[in-house]
């Protein structure tokens, strides 16, 4: 059957097509579409073995309908043979060629050119539809050929896999052999070692036996070993010489100590003290057996004649089974060193003596603070009320409860601090004795040192110094009070001091006033009312203006002097011989200089308060001019020695003198040696003098006769050290 | 006393024998004329600032010098002596401290506080004399006073 599709819009056509189909080609189904869009569509819904295709039709053409069928993959396949009259040409064939189609026939339509074109594309199509059947079928049966060799591989691989597994745990076994194999030879080895060892030890064996008995017969120390008998089992050269007297070492094996003690004592059976060691001992074999505990033991008594005190230490000897199967021992020869210590404790009595008079107590205490109060001096008791066995029972806590609570801190931390840094520690503090009476204490202690610097323990010393305090408290407390009346007295000198500073400027201005009125009216009295007076008036106010003057000198010469007071002293080098020499030529007139010989002999400098000094000079130097005026010839002089620091000056002259009587006077304020008719003067100046001097820390004084003279002596600081 | 329009020396002096004493001395020197006496320091404000019983006063005084004592009722001399130089009209105005004092703080003080001079008063009288004449003459005859008006 072979199913044929035309597709023509010319219903004639068609029917011409059907007519031509059916005569020539038997088994045709003929069907047919009008339009372009309905061959497709027929197309898609029904297997086609050729189309007829005309080229020329309304809508969609022969051309486009040719390659809609071309394009779709169901429909490719299907032969197209295009049928037209009108383009016939080449480019329209050509066209229609490369949209895909098979053929081409013309209008009109011969039958036999369309049964044949149509007849070869059917046989094209059935060869292609066949081979691609052909191919279809091979590609299947490959596949299933694929398969069935795909299952046998997978066979195979199974099969390997399992051979595998065989092949690995056959390796194991042999593995499995060849390690028994090793094992075998490994022990035969070591069992060959073994032997080697064995051979090793014993050889081992007789060297440490020789070098334990090289060893213990080297010692000082007696080592020795017994059996259950006590019957010596070893012996090294120590005992057997010093303690059993043997002949060798090989002497007491299998013999007991009472062999060699009777050997002994049959030697000088005529003296009982050749040989008496161990007499007063227990058998101290026998506890340790008992016991079965390793023991210390204390024997001694003569060897040879000999005094001898052994440190003996024994022990129970076991087999490897932990069976007793006798003793071992040694024994230290300490008779020397009880001997030292024997001595020690004696001379140890007798320093506790000698402390025991101390009237402190002495102590000795470990350093590490922990507690340990080695020794302490009888005179604890009678300071704190506590005997010395307290103190070595608790010391630490006994300490605590002596110091009181709010020094107790302090102490301790001054005290360790000090100890620790290897200085003394001394202090005071207060304690509460056994019956609660506060006493004050001394401490001095330090720490003992071994030659290689480390501490040994503490050494020190305390004393009750409560008597002591209380006179010293006594004594603060008197100079608290003194410095508190020396506060207020210097308060009151101070109040005083302003009072009279005060009292001076009053002095100063006030008192000024009034003489001076009464000068100037006096003389207001002498100058307008002269007529009126006779010459006793005049006279008068001439004594009352003199008097107003000296006043005022008075007043002027009281300020200078409390003036001193307020002044500090401005220390600074002075030449002495120009000052004077100038304060001379300032203070006396032409006249005086006249009949004056004034002389400077070998005057040092000084220090002094320029000013101050001068002011002492003026003084001196008009005292002598005024003193020696009644002379024919003045003669002043003045010179200077220089002893210790000091300078010392005298100021001669050959006038009035004084009467050495009146010598304390002369330097008083306000005090006169002579009357104003004699010499004229307030009395201040000699004070002056005599506080400036005072205040540069130097003297004055002065020598003189009546009538022949007078030395004026004062001394000034050579130099001063931050004075000022 | 003078009519207060010529007065050139301003004395403040409440001690009356230093005052009349004080006349004496500028008396003998022909230097009497023309002076004012102010008793206290606030007298002497008053008249130098025209205040008070000098307020009606005509202020064209040309006081050429004030003598000023230190030791004053009221109004204390140091304190005068603060408000003329303190003052603008008057610190131009020369100011001799005379007085008895000799103490060295009241020399420092006053001049610090711009005094012109410290005269001490003597006792004894010729000395006095000497010194007040001498030191008139000089402030009023010597000196030349600075060219402004002496008063407020």
């Amino acid at each position: 059957m072979i199913k044929i599709l035309a597709i023509d819009d010319n219903n004639d056509n068609l029917v011409v097509l059907y007519a031509m189909l059916t005569t020539s080609i038997p088994d045709v189904v003929y069907d047919s579409a009008r339009s372009g869009r309905e061959g497709v569509d027929k197309a898609r819904s029904n297997p086609y073995d050729l189309i007829l295709l005309d080229l020329v039709m309304p809508g969609m053409d022969g051309y486009e309908t040719c390659r809609q069928l071309k394009e779709d993959p169901d429909l490719q396949r299907i032969p197209i043979i295009i049928l037209t009259a009108e383009k016939t040409d080449a480019s329209s064939r050509i066209k229609a060629l490369q949209l895909g189609a098979d053929s081409f026939l013309s209008k009109p339509v011969i039958e036999a050119e369309l049964i044949a074109v149509v007849t070869t594309m059917i046989r094209v199509k059935q060869s292609e539809d066949t081979i691609r059947r052909e191919k279809q079928l091979l590609e299947k049966t490959v596949a299933e050929r694929t398969g069935s060799l795909q299952f046998q591989l997978e066979e195979l691989k199974r099969t390997e896999r399992e051979l595998k597994n065989s092949y690995a745990a056959l390796e194991t076994t042999k593995l499995a052999t060849l390690n028994l194999m090793e094992d075998l030879r490994t022990e035969i080895e070591q069992r060959k070692r073994s032997e080697e060892t064995l051979k090793e030890s014993q050889k081992k064996y007789m060297e440490l036996s020789i070098m334990f008995r090289s060893i213990s017969d080297n010692m000082t120390d007696m080592l020795w070993a017994k059996d259950l008998e006590k019957r010596f089992i070893f012996t090294n050269k120590s005992v057997c010489e010093n303690l059993l007297v043997a002949s060798d070492t090989n002497e007491p094996i299998g013999k007991g100590d009472m062999f060699f003690v009777k050997r002994q004592r049959e030697l000088y059976p005529d003296d009982p003290s050749w040989h008496t060691f161990g007499e007063l001992c227990i058998d101290s074999d026998q506890v340790v057996m008992d016991s079965g505990h390793p023991g210390q033991f204390d024997e001694y008594g003569n060897i040879k004649g000999k005094y001898l005190f052994l440190d003996v230490r024994k022990s129970p000897l076991l087999d490897i089974n932990g069976n007793l199967i006798g003793t071992v021992g040694s024994a230290q020869d300490i008779t020397n060193e009880r001997e030292i210590t024997k001595q020690l404790e004696q001379s140890e009595r007798q320093l506790s003596t000698l402390v025991s008079n101390l009237p402190g107590m002495v102590y000795r205490s470990s350093t590490g603070f922990d507690d340990v109060m080695l020794f302490v001096s009888d005179g604890c008791f009678p300071i704190t009320g506590y005997k010395p066995e307290d103190f070595k029972t608790n010391p630490i806590g006994l300490f605590n409860d002596l110091i009181l609570e709010e020094y107790r801190e302090t102490k301790w931390q001054q005290w360790k601090d000090i100890i620790a840094k290897g200085e003394m520690f001394e202090g005071e503090y207060p304690i509460k004795t056994a019956a609660g009476e506060v006493k004050w204490v001394w401490e001095r202690c330090s720490g003992i040192y071994n030659d290689s610097g480390d501490m040994l323990y503490v050494e020190g010393y305390i004393e009750d110094i409560s008597d002591r305090r209380a006179a010293e408290e006594g004594i603060k407390k008197l100079n608290d009070e003194l410095e508190q009346r020396v506060l207020e007295r210097t308060a009151q000198f101070e109040e005083a001091n302003k009072e009279l500073e005060a009292f001076s400027y009053s002095v100063s201005h006030d008192l000024r006033a009034p003489l001076r009125a009464i000068d100037g009216f006096t003389r207001i009295l002498f100058e307008d009312y002269q007529p009126f007076l006779d010459s006793e008036g005049k006279r008068v106010c001439a004594v009352i203006q003199e008097n107003a003057v000296r006043m005022g000198q008075l007043i002027d010469d009281l300020l200078a002097l409390s003036r001193l007071n307020r002044t500090g002293i401005n220390f600074t080098g002075i030449n002495i011989a120009n000052l004077a020499q100038s304060v001379y030529a300032e203070n006396t007139n032409d006249e005086e200089k006249k009949r004056t010989i004034f002389t400077l002999t070998n005057v040092h400098g000084a220090m002094g308060d320029q000013v101050l000094v001068r002011q002492v000079l003026v003084n001196l130097i008009n005292n002598a001019v005024k003193f020696s005026s009644r002379r024919e010839v003045s003669q002043i002089t003045i010179s200077s020695e220089v002893h210790n620091d000091m300078v010392f000056y005298c100021i001669h002259d050959n006038g009035a003198g004084f009467d050495m009587k009146y010598a304390d006077k002369l330097f008083g304020a306000f005090q006169r040696l002579h009357s104003i008719k004699e010499f004229d003067g307030t009395g201040i100046g000699l004070a002056i003098v005599q506080r400036i001097i005072h205040q540069h820390g130097g003297k004055v004084w002065a020598r003189g006769e009546v009538d022949k003279g007078a030395s004026f002596y004062f001394s000034l600081p050579l130099k001063v050290e931050n004075k000022q | 006393m003078n009519p207060l329009e010529s007065v050139d020396i301003l004395i403040v002096e409440d001690n009356p024998s230093d005052a009349e004493l004080t006349i004496r001395a500028l008396k003998k020197s022909s230097l009497a004329n023309h002076f004012f006496i102010a008793e206290n320091g606030e007298e002497a404000l008053d008249f130098l600032f025209c205040r008070g019983k000098f307020s009606e006063q005509d202020r064209s005084k040309n006081i050429k010098v004030v003598f000023l004592d230190l030791k004053l009722p009221k109004v204390s001399g140091m304190e005068v002596l603060r408000v003329l130089k303190a003052h603008e009209a008057t610190k131009m105005l020369p100011v001799v401290i005379i007085t008895s004092s000799k103490e060295d703080p009241d020399i420092e003080e006053a001049y610090k506080l711009g005094a012109n001079s410290y005269v001490v008063k003597p006792v004894d009288f010729d000395s006095f004399i000497h010194t007040i004449s001498t030191t008139g003459l000089y402030w009023l005859m010597i000196n030349i006073p600075p060219k402004v008006k002496s008063s407020v």
